[in-house]
């Protein structure tokens, strides 16, 4: 036998190996993945609702039509343009927190930095419900935290959550207070493995500690950051549980997500050939907007 | 951010644990927690029923239910909302019931508060028996009142809004009225007075653009422009203690907040009190929803007899009264009314709306048009449109919320 013969055959039952081992991987992704999916997405061209539930027979196949409802749906745009919004605001800040914490609790200035980083993580671990009825009190537009420290800058009480348009900001803040914490021992993570002999030979050259972070350490954490940020847009585009639990997505819809859209629309109202083409369209702009992410990464570094 | 929703589906699931040769009974929220005091009785009238209550939160119910049919595991007896049972039936969820009442003496549908009764018959049959009322009346702070130089709490709407935008002063709500959806539809009952409605039950489309209807949205709206009742109520998150400071002088609500109130600031017992809703004109009805909940067999259910013997011992006057010394419900049945607890002014207030009462329209889609109807009215309410064009808006919503409904009346007959 020639040589590449034996190392195809060879191939081949490395091959059916790797199979045989990502076999109860691939039915129970089949089962519980795939499978829904599927059936979702052959729901979103009926009108499968809560008749349907009682009487199959009532199930009318619509084609486009649930598609073509929502892109004429002006509640639709409004919360695409508050994902957007939330996506646009709050992704940003909860990373710039994430980075300027990582790299103050990375420096030797920091004293007890074990109990900032519990601190800064907390958030992280305790449930949005929690956290919401504490929030809530920090809002309030009378006893609140919040208006009271900007009372004392001369600031008038402001109804955070009441008003359409303070509404939003006052969810990006809970957010990004109760995630950059995550994100933050990312970085923590990616700051541990850049060489000290980089900062060593910059120190040398005369670099000024902004310099330092500048040119070593944010160009070495730029592996770490796309994920982050791929991660983080991905997150606060499906943001839902922040508006769910302070706000039933009001004042006049302006914290209603995409995600809480979906939701109200299923398992409210049980428009599920409706939600789930909802699902579907969100898929489908989260998937773009990490293409170009990604194609924008591979541009800058190529 | 996915975890709380997932934790919820979580908990729904686990506590669907089959219990084999038990009759299973699902109630919600304090009556789930309150109703095996009064079971006691039932246990010892039948020794031979292994009777299983489960307790669930009133905001999982609804979710809970549609899934639990979903998957077949329904219970045996269940406390449904009164919106629900239109919604359960039309899935063919439920057993009907009018054989079985005309069997038992003891439930007698003309001792129950006649919209309740209608509220459960649907398509010339009985679905559910009602467990207690509950309707919306009005709360207000009795002193401040006076003090403002009201002797009366308001019987019309028109001096409803003199009174609160005299007590809305120096950062006080004189009112409060819901101005996001969610709340109670008021403008509704308000249309209601009036003789105008949402829906047109014949043609199954939108009425809202009615001048009656729009008239009284229209006044819904004039209360938060002239300043009677506050569009952001982020201060209100605790409202019994918003009521006891006076922050709030009035609102609208209904009968568990007696209990509430009397709990939770006792200090202001004395201060405030119930009155049935204004009414549009001097003189005219005073006309307010009827709700509350039945109870209902599933068709499911393998124990039919032993399901109805539990419906109708809870449809007991005495076991009512018993329930209402409990929990603060309302009796559903007249007859249950007769008693010392009963005599108290703010339940015989209640009593007295209850006479002028009306179930909201006896359609599936109920709970999607309510909060269609709030959403139009808060951009009306915020001035983002006119009252004429959220009314439009809001008729073109329920005309394409009702379109299956129009094509299964259709279908239906097609096929006689």
């Amino acid at each position: 036998m020639s040589g590449p013969g034996r190392a195809s055959a060879a191939f081949g039952q490395t091959a059916s190996a790797a199979w045989l081992f990502l076999a109860p991987a691939l039915a129970v992704l089949a089962v519980f993945f795939f499978l829904p999916v599927g059936a979702a997405f052959l729901m979103s061209f009926t009108d499968l609702d809560l008749y349907a539930l009682g009487d199959p027979s009532t199930v009318r196949f619509v084609g486009f039509a649930n598609y073509l409802e929502i892109l004429r749906s002006a509640t639709f745009w409004q919360a695409l343009g508050n994902t957007a919004y939330f996506v646009a605001v709050g992704a940003p800040l909860s990373i710039l927190a994430s980075l300027t914490t990582a790299l103050m609790l990375h420096s030797k200035v920091v004293w007890l930095r074990p109990l900032f980083r519990l601190g800064f993580f907390l958030p992280v671990v305790t449930t949005l419900v929690a956290v919401a009825v504490v929030w809530r009190y920090v809002y309030h537009p009378a006893y609140g935290l919040l208006n009271q420290a900007l009372g004392w800058l001369g600031i008038g009480a402001v109804d955070w959550l009441g008003s359409p348009t303070w509404a939003m900001p006052a969810l990006i803040l809970l957010a990004v207070w109760k995630n950059f914490g995550y994100n933050m021992l990312i970085f923590l993570a990616g700051l541990g493995t850049i060489p000290d002999e980089l900062y060593e030979a910059a120190r040398l050259d005369g670099a000024t500690k902004w310099q330092e972070i500048w040119h070593v350490t944010l160009p070495q954490l730029a592996p770490t950051t796309t994920f982050i940020t791929l991660m983080t847009v991905i997150g606060y585009g499906q943001f839902f549980a922040e508006p769910y639990v302070m706000t039933s997505g009001g004042p006049l819809d302006r914290t209603l997500s995409v995600v809480l859209l979906m939701y109200r629309e299923g398992f409210r109202f049980w428009h599920m050939g409706y939600a789930t083409a909802l699902a579907f369209l969100l898929f489908a702009m989260i998937f773009a907007l990490t293409l170009v992410q990604m194609r924008l990464r591979r541009h800058r570094e190529g | 951010m996915r975890r709380c929703a997932l934790a919820l589906a979580l908990t729904a699931l686990a506590a669907c644990a089959p219990a084999p040769d038990a009759l299973v009974f699902w109630a919600m929220g304090a009556e789930g927690e309150q109703v095996g005091t009064v079971l006691a009785g039932f246990r010892q009238e039948h020794p031979e029923i292994k009777l299983k209550v489960q307790g669930i939160p009133w905001n999982a119910a609804h979710d809970k239910l549609l899934t639990a049919y979903a998957g077949g595991v329904t219970p045996d007896v269940c406390q449904l909302g009164t919106t629900w049972v239109t919604e359960l039936q039309a899935l063919g969820a439920l057993a009907p019931l009018g054989s079985r009442v005309k069997a038992d003496a003891l439930v007698r549908p003309d001792d129950f508060f006649a919209g309740a009764w209608r509220n459960n018959a649907i398509e010339g049959e009985v679905w559910a028996i009602p467990w207690y009322v509950d309707t919306r009346v009005l709360f207000y702070r009795s002193d401040l009142l006076a003090k403002a130089g009201f002797k009366e709490p308001p019987a019309t709407w028109d001096a409803f809004l003199t009174q609160a935008k005299a007590l809305a002063r120096g950062g006080k709500a004189g009112a409060y009225l819901p101005a996001n959806p969610g709340g109670d539809p008021i403008p509704l009952y308000m249309a209601w007075q009036q003789g105008a409605d949402l829906i047109d039950m014949g043609t199954l489309t939108g009425r809202a653009r009615a001048p009656a209807f729009a008239r009284a949205v229209d006044f819904y709206v004039r209360c938060f422009a002239e300043g009677a009742a506050p569009r952001e109520t982020g201060g209100l998150t605790n409202f019994y203690q918003a009521f006891a400071a006076g922050d709030v002088a009035m609102f609208v609500s209904g009968p568990w907040n007696v209990g509430a109130l009397r709990a939770k600031v006792p200090e202001l017992t004395g201060k405030w009190a119930v009155a049935p809703l204004p009414a549009t004109r001097a003189g005219g009805p005073r006309t307010s929803v009827a709700g509350g909940s039945a109870l209902a067999v599933f068709a499911r259910s393998k124990r039919q007899d032993q399901a109805w013997a539990l419906v109708s011992y809870l449809a007991r006057p005495d076991v009512q009264r018993a329930f209402h010394a409990l929990t603060g419900d309302l009796p559903a049945r007249k007859s249950a009314w007769r008693g010392k607890a009963l005599e108290d002014p703010a339940a015989r207030a209640f009593y007295a709306q209850m006479q002028d009462a009306r179930p909201v329209a006896a359609l599936p889609e109920w709970e999607l048009l309510a909060t269609k109807l709030g959403a139009w009215v808060e951009r009306a309410v915020y001035g983002q449109l006119t009252v004429e064009a959220a009314m439009r808006g809001l008729d073109e919503d329920i005309d394409r919320a009702l379109e299956k409904r129009r094509w299964l009346a259709t279908r239906r007959q097609a096929r006689p």
